[in-house]
Order: structure tokens, then C-alpha cells, then sequence
């Protein structure tokens, strides 16, 4: 090998490094780019939250969160798993739509939507592992021991598989990106097999996060403990991701506008009225449902004490408000009601997580509502790792295809 | 007030002649103080006087079990030695220990010698002082620590 | 049941046959496979009325399972002025609670495992941490525990605590049922230290059989209620009372079937959706492509004519 040889080939690696991730600027030029309010702000953020994190893995969990034996799982469980899977659910209805339905006009949307599904899993398996109490044998419910009547078993598996999924769902993405056209035709190939993998795996674990809590009949409250709990968390996983959806992309449009492309900028209204009446029809059943599981269990006289107030509240107040804000802005052909009212259904469905892991378990313990208020320390991992999930997203959408399509590969799709 | 003295004044003469009577029936086999010390590795033995709880008691069976005169052969029910009745007292009782030893699961119906004795204690004795009220309640009247022998008399 | 006793069912199985095989009788193998549970599993009778408060169950089994000082030492009654719990240095604690019917005579409960029939722990455990043992001990290995923490969302009563003070092994604690003690013909600790009578051990249905027999014959003394006989399907240890059981911190609203049976239409499922969706979807799949084909033919056609 020759001198020459080697500096063109250093000269390449540098140009397709400048180009590739620091988006065809130089070092200098790079870092002056970074400083944004917004990253400032997240500085700040991961600046006071990555110890804390690090504490607890030095000091143990008692040194985060309130170690409490009543309420073994908090906020990172119930912001983390139970409130970040029903939002990643857009990978799999994105790519049921399109790949087996054959809704093509969402083309620009899919990518977006997987990369999500993609990230709010990771993310949720990072929050697990701060949870975990020996984080290192993850991989322990693969491997040496098989609780196959447990519904954890269950959420394990599926999420390890569906993390893989979507990964490979991503991957031509990545591939496009790094312009590896050999393996990116093989990875395009067993697509329609992993949307169906996908939508397998997310039908079950999507309704195994409600069945954990089929186990503890004595714990939740009996307005939000029902046989249907599987039902309702799978049917608000699917408006919960079409929501998602259109509050990503718009997002997107707004702090990431120069990295999407026209085809992506020009369909998103119209993508968007589109999502929003598949969301609206999804709520309205959501919404429906739940009064069934009130029936069913005869429930009505609950609904007159605190908590059947809290209950109404959630039903009404984070479902049906926010579905006739759709609506009304579906009627009106008013694209900005619409995406508020999906904002709006995201935080719906948070509030319903929560409810369900946090503020309706262990209802009937004394000092129940003064329990559940997490130690700050806590709060400020879920903000950390917020704020990290939100920059790896950023910082993806920024190099990768998502919003935008690759020139140079797409042709031969 | 009348009440109390009528009480006490039927204590003071029945209660000696009760046991008058049950001594002078007694007198082959009079029970006499016994001295339990099956723990003694943890307390001081315990030192029971057959004397003043009979006196207390007015009899044998509040402690002891017994069977009406014309009951069938112990042998019958119990997997007993009858000959271990004549020693005793007044021919009807024996020592709980001839029964009751370490319990056994496959009978749990049968108390073991401790929770025997036990029981037959708490029925006069919990809620006197702190009995059963405060764990210390066992080491002020009955099990003195080991070397820390302080009784506190009874009120 | 799925494959929750499938070791044994496996072992059964075999036995079965090769029984059948060598008995030349097949009756057993079409008999209609069904667990019961362990049938001779042992049991802890505790009768509340005799309980006096004296700790000395908290204390043996502090000695016997070699568990870290207590805070507060076991013959301190101030102890009983707040409602405690098992933690993870104890296995056990006592509670004082007033008594209703006499004042004077505060009635006290012990708490621990109860070792359930069919344990919502076990059933929760992803790892399968948790063996309920013929003899009626639920046992947890720390091995195989990764802390998740499910086991102790789905105790019904608040057993299973965890040791988060530790960083690098952390573990799940709670009462093992002096399990090896057990197994060399011994009672449990807590049960040969209650010098009152109020822990019975033996076999599970002998003291159901006593349990009954000690209601009937004191009708005024307890309440006529075995805590344990059907809770969540049967626990192996039983209590009795003289006050109601909810007065006493017992969870009063707990099914009487085992707590794995209100997941088991769920995990029933499963398989339809692995096998159901495939199909249907690929038929969708399939369906789409082939309108989306015959357009395009459509379109060709049009084409040519022109």
C-alpha cells in the first residue's frame, strides 16, 4: 500500500464523516451550530441529570426513588413503559397502513413513524433498565429462566423481538444513509414479513402492558381494574399512534423543516386530516369501550366518589374532548385544530397510563395520594432521559431519510 | 361497695376451706411446688406453686383436664398408661408432661407441652401487669432473665 | 395451566405411561388431567385470639434465618404504636390492633408470606424465580432474579420486599417457611417459639379440619371465617379470629379463585394471535396487491388500444 493510497483513503473517511454526521460542515462550524436555546436548556438538563442516574447505579435505587415496598414500580415504569409504548405504537399502525393496507399516499409518514415506534422502544427498554434492579441479566427471561404464565414473559419477549423488527424496519434507512445498496435490497425484501412480525408482537404486548395489572385485582381500582383491561390498551394504542404521528410530524415541520423535503412539507396537511379521522374513529371506539368495561363490572355507583370524579375526568375530559376537538377541526378543514387536538390526545393517553401504574394502584392504602408524588430525583431521570431521547431522535432525523427522501437509492423502491 | 366486701368476705372463708378440702383429700399425693426449667438456658426456671393457684383456682380442672366418674377406660380414647393416674393427687389428673411433649405436626390438634402450659397460665394471667400486653410482660411475673432475676410481685 | 407445573406433569407423564405400560392398564392416562395442588402440602394454623404480643416468632425467626438487628429490639412494646410491615431485614413483624370487643385485650396479628396454593408471584415471575414446593413453601432464588418488582405488584398482600439499598444484588425478601427446616422434620422457627398455641403447623386440611372444629366448639369466641381456606384459591397459612378480618389489616377483597386465573383468558390468546394473524393479514397483504395488479393490467391495456 502505498502512501497515496492511504491518504486518499483518510481523505475519504474525513469527507464522508464531515458529510455524514456533521452534515457537510466542519468541526468549527459544527459545534457553533450547537448552540441553540434548546440545547442550552438540555445541557442544563443532562448536566444535572446524568450523576443522578449514575448515583443510582452506584447507591442503588433506594438512592432515586422512594423505594417503597407498597409501590414497587413509579414513575420511570409508569412514564417510561406503560406511558412510551402506546406512543410507539406508530411504527406498527404506520406500517400496517401502508405495507398490508396499501394506504400509499403515507409513504412520507412511514419512515417518521417507525423511527419513532423504534426510539420510544429503545427508550423504553433504557427506562427499564434504570428500574431493573440487576439491569445487567436483561436478557435473564430469554435465557435462564422461563415464567412462560407470566405476562411480563410475554412483554419481555415481544419487546426484545419488536425492538428487533422495527430495527430491521428502520434499517433501510440507515442503509440509504450510508448507501450500502446490497444489503439494503435484502433488508427491503422481508419488509411485509416484519410489519406482519410486527403486528403480531404489537397486538400482544401492546394489550399485555393492561394484562399485568389483571393480576392485582385487589390493588387497582376497581373503575380502571376490568377483564377488558388487555382490550383498552390496545385500542388506545392504535389512536394513540396515529396522534403520535401527527404531533411527531409536526414537530418535525417546525424544528426540523430544513432537513424534510417538499414531498413530505406539501402532503403533510392533507396526511395529516387523514390520520386525524383514522384517530378520531379509533377514540370514539376507545371511548365507547370503556363505558362497556364500566357496565360490564356494574361500576356505576364509583363513579360518583373521588375517584370515579378522577375517572370522568380521564373518559371525558382525555378522550372525548379531545376526539370532538378533531372533529370539529376535520369539519372545519382546520389543520391546526386538528394537530391540537392530537397534542392534546398524546397527553390523553399519558394521563391514562399513569392512572392505571400510578394513581389507581394501591387506591385503598392509607396516604395513598401523598405516596405517589415521586422524590425529585426521579423526576429529574425521566427528564433526563426525556431530554436524551429527544436529541438522539433530533439527531437521526437530521442525518438519516426520514423526512426526506434519498435521492440516489429511492429510484430502484 | 356492699357488692365487694359480700365478695370478699365469701373469699376469705370459702377460699380456705376449699382448699382445706381438697388438701385433706389430696394428702397422699399433694401436689407440691414444681419447678419448670425446660428453658432455663434463656430464663430462670420458672417456679410453680401447686399450692396457691389450687388455692386460686377452687380446683384441678380449670389447669387439668377431667372426665366426668363414669367416663369410659382412658385406654379407649387416649393412648394412655392408667397406672400413671394413681400416683397422683386424687387419682384423676396427671402431670401435663405424660401427654403433652414437643408437638407434632401429624397431630396438631394436640398442643405441645409448652403452648399447654402456656395457655393454662393466660387464662388468669394475661392482663395482669403487662402480660400480653407488653412483650416485657413475661420476664416481670413469670421468666426472669437470666441473670436479672427481678420479679415484680403481683398487684 | 399451561405450562406452569410442567415439570411435573412431565414427570407424571412418564410415570404414567411407563405405569401403564407395565401394569397393562391405560385408566390413569384417560383420566382427566387436572392439578389440584399439592395435596399433602404442610400448613400454618395461626389462631388470633391466643396471640399476646410477645415477639418471640419475630425474634426466632430473626435467629434462625440469620437476618440483620432489629430496629427496634424484640422485647420493646413501642414497637406496636405504628402499623409495620416485612422489609427486607425481617421476614415477619407483629401488629397490635384494638380489639372491639374488649379493650383491654388488644388483639395482635403476625404478618409474612402466606405461601399461596398457586402463588400470583410465581405466576407473575418472567424468570421463574419463584417454586411453590409440595410441601407448601414458595420459594425465591436471587439467582435467577433480575428485580423487575412484578412479584410484588402482584402479591395480594403486600408481602415480597426488596432491598434497594443494595446497588449490585439487590434482592426480593420475604419468609421462606423455615423451608430447610421443613424438610429435616422440624417446625418453623416462629411455630416452635410461640409458647401461646397461636401457630399451629401441620398439614394444610388437618388444620382446616381443627380450624373448623375449634369454630364450632366456640361459636362466641371466633368469627366463623378460615382466612386462607379460598382467599386468591387457598394460602397455606390460615387464620382465625375472634374480631372481623378486615379490622386487623387483611385485604377483605380478594377473589376466591387463584389470581393466575384472571390472566389465563389472556394468555389463551396468545396462540390465536400467532396463528390467526399471519393469515389474516397476509391475506390483506395479498388482497391489496393483487387490486393494485389487476389496475395496472387495466391500465395497460388501455394503453395498447390506444
Amino acid at each position: 500500500m502505498n502512501q497515496n493510497e492511504t491518504m486518499d483513503r483518510e481523505f475519504n473517511f474525513r469527507s464522508w464523516f464531515m458529510d455524514k454526521l456533521l452534515m457537510g460542515m466542519t468541526w468549527p462550524e459544527y459545534l457553533r451550530s450547537l448552540i441553540t436555546p434548546f440545547n442550552i436548556i438540555a445541557a442544563a438538563i443532562l448536566v444535572v441529570g446524568i450523576p443522578i442516574i449514575a448515583t443510582r447505579f452506584i447507591y442503588g435505587l433506594a438512592s432515586v426513588t422512594h423505594a417503597s415496598y407498597e409501590y414497587p414500580w413509579g414513575l420511570i415504569l409508569g412514564w417510561g413503559l406503560f406511558g412510551g409504548v402506546p406512543l410507539s405504537a406508530t411504527g406498527f399502525v404506520m406500517a400496517t397502513a401502508y405495507y398490508i393496507f396499501g394506504f400509499k399516499r403515507y409513504k412520507p409518514l412511514v419512515r417518521l413513524g417507525v423511527l419513532t415506534g423504534f426510539m420510544g422502544y429503545f427508550f423504553a427498554v433504557v427506562y427499564l433498565l434504570v428500574d431493573l434492579g440487576r439491569p445487567w441479566r436483561i436478557y435473564y427471561p430469554m435465557f435462564v429462566g422461563f415464567g412462560t404464565a407470566s405476562v411480563l414473559f410475554l412483554v419481555a419477549w415481544h419487546v426484545a423481538t419488536y425492538l428487533t423488527v422495527q430495527f430491521l424496519e428502520f434499517s433501510p434507512a440507515i442503509l440509504e444513509w450510508i448507501q450500502a445498496r446490497r444489503v439494503y435490497k435484502w433488508a427491503t425484501f422481508i419488509t411485509i414479513a416484519m410489519t406482519i412480525a410486527g403486528i403480531i408482537l404489537s397486538t400482544l404486548h401492546q394489550s399485555a402492558l393492561g394484562a399485568l395489572f389483571l393480576l392485582a385485582p385487589g390493588k387497582l381500582h376497581p373503575l380502571w381494574y376490568s377483564s377488558y383491561i388487555p382490550h383498552f390498551f390496545l385500542a388506545s394504542s392504535i389512536y394513540a399512534a396515529l396522534v403520535m404521528v401527527i404531533a411527531v410530524s409536526t414537530l418535525c415541520a417546525r424544528f426540523l423543516r430544513h432537513r424534510a423535503d417538499r414531498y413530505f412539507l406539501d402532503s403533510l396537511d392533507s396526511l395529516t386530516m387523514g390520520l386525524g379521522k383514522g384517530a378520531v374513529v379509533a377514540m370514539y371506539v376507545y371511548f365507547a369501550l370503556k363505558w362497556v368495561g364500566v357496565a360490564h363490572d356494574n361500576n356505576w355507583a364509583l363513579l360518583n366518589t373521588p375517584y370515579g370524579h378522577w375517572f370522568l375526568v380521564e373518559v371525558i375530559g382525555f378522550v372525548l374532548v379531545p376526539a370532538l376537538i378533531i372533529t370539529l377541526g376535520l369539519k372545519a378543514n382546520a389543520v391546526p385544530l386538528v394537530r391540537f387536538g392530537a397534542f392534546y390526545a398524546v397527553v390523553g393517553i399519558l394521563v391514562n397510563r399513569l392512572n392505571v401504574s400510578i394513581v389507581a394502584f394501591n387506591w385503598n392504602l392509607p396516604d395513598h395520594l401523598h405516596h405517589i408524588i415521586p422524590p425529585w430525583k426521579e423526576v429529574m431521570i425521566v427528564l433526563t432521559l426525556v431530554t436524551i431521547h429527544i436529541l438522539v431522535f433530533r439527531w437521526i432525523v437530521s442525518r438519516m431519510p426520514v423526512i426526506r427522501q434519498e435521492e440516489t437509492i429511492h429510484e430502484t423502491h | 361497695m356492699k357488692k365487694r366486701l359480700i365478695i370478699l368476705l365469701i373469699l376469705v372463708i370459702a377460699v380456705p376451706i376449699l382448699t382445706f378440702k381438697v388438701y385433706s383429700e389430696e394428702s397422699a399425693n399433694l401436689p407440691t411446688v414444681r419447678i419448670l426449667s425446660s428453658i432455663s438456658n434463656i430464663y430462670e426456671p420458672v417456679k410453680f406453686d401447686h399450692s396457691i393457684h389450687t388455692m386460686y383456682a377452687g380446683n384441678c380442672m380449670t389447669c387439668h383436664h377431667e372426665h366426668p366418674n363414669n367416663a369410659n377406660q382412658c385406654k379407649q380414647c387416649h393412648n394412655i398408661d392408667e397406672s400413671l393416674f394413681k400416683k397422683t393427687a386424687v387419682g384423676h389428673f396427671i402431670a401435663c408432661s405424660s401427654c403433652h411433649a414437643e408437638p407434632d405436626p401429624s397431630n396438631p390438634a394436640m398442643p405441645g407441652l409448652k403452648v399447654a402450659y402456656h395457655r393454662k397460665c393466660f387464662q388468669c394471667h394475661r392482663g395482669m401487669g403487662k402480660i400480653g400486653i407488653d412483650p416485657k410482660g413475661c420476664t416481670e411475673l413469670c421468666h426472669a432473665k437470666k441473670g436479672n432475676i427481678k420479679k415484680a410481685s403481683i398487684k | 395451566m399451561g405450562n406452569r407445573f410442567s415439570r411435573r406433569d412431565f414427570l407424571k407423564t412418564t410415570a404414567l405411561v411407563g405405569g401403564s405400560i407395565l401394569a397393562g392398564g391405560l385408566k390413569d392416562a384417560f383420566a382427566y388431567k387436572e392439578f389440584k395442588g399439592w395435596t399433602k402440602s404442610y400448613g400454618m394454623l395461626v389462631d388470633l385470639t391466643q396471640c399476646v404480643g410477645c415477639r418471640s416468632c419475630e425474634k426466632a425467626c430473626n435467629e434462625v434465618n440469620n437476618l440483620p438487628k432489629p430496629d427496634v429490639p424484640f422485647d420493646d412494646a413501642s414497637v406496636f404504636e405504628i402499623e409495620r410491615r416485612p422489609t427486607a431485614k425481617a421476614y415477619t413483624v407483629v401488629n397490635r390492633y384494638e380489639n372491639p370487643k374488649d379493650k383491654g385485650k388488644p388483639v395482635y396479628r403476625k404478618i409474612q408470606c402466606n405461601h399461596c396454593n398457586e402463588p400470583a408471584c410465581f405466576s407473575a415471575c418472567p424468570i421463574h424465580a419463584y417454586t411453590k414446593t409440595p410441601e407448601g413453601a414458595v420459594l425465591y432464588d436471587p439467582d435467577k432474579c433480575f428485580g423487575c418488582r412484578y412479584c410484588m405488584i402482584a402479591c395480594p398482600f403486600y408481602v415480597p420486599a426488596y432491598d434497594y439499598e443494595s446497588a449490585l444484588q439487590p434482592k426480593i425478601v420475604k419468609c421462606i417457611f423455615c423451608y430447610p427446616r421443613i424438610k429435616k422434620n422440624m417446625l418453623p422457627a416462629c411455630a416452635e417459639a410461640c409458647p401461646t398455641g397461636t401457630l399451629t403447623f401441620g398439614k394444610r386440611k388437618d388444620l382446616i379440619k381443627l380450624a373448623r372444629k375449634k369454630i364450632m366448639e366456640n361459636p362466641d369466641r371466633y368469627i366463623d371465617h378460615i382466612y386462607g381456606e379460598h382467599e386468591v384459591g387457598g394460602t397455606s397459612w390460615l387464620y382465625i379470629s375472634g374480631v372481623p378480618f378486615e379490622h386487623l389489616g387483611f385485604p377483605t377483597n380478594l377473589p376466591t379463585k387463584p389470581l393466575i386465573e384472571q390472566v389465563k383468558g389472556f394468555l389463551g390468546a396468545v396462540p390465536v394471535v400467532f396463528t390467526v394473524w399471519p393469515a389474516l393479514f397476509g391475506m390483506c397483504y395479498a388482497a391489496v396487491r393483487h387490486r393494485m395488479e389487476t389496475k395496472e393490467d387495466k391500465k395497460e391495456k388501455k394503453e395498447e388500444r390506444k
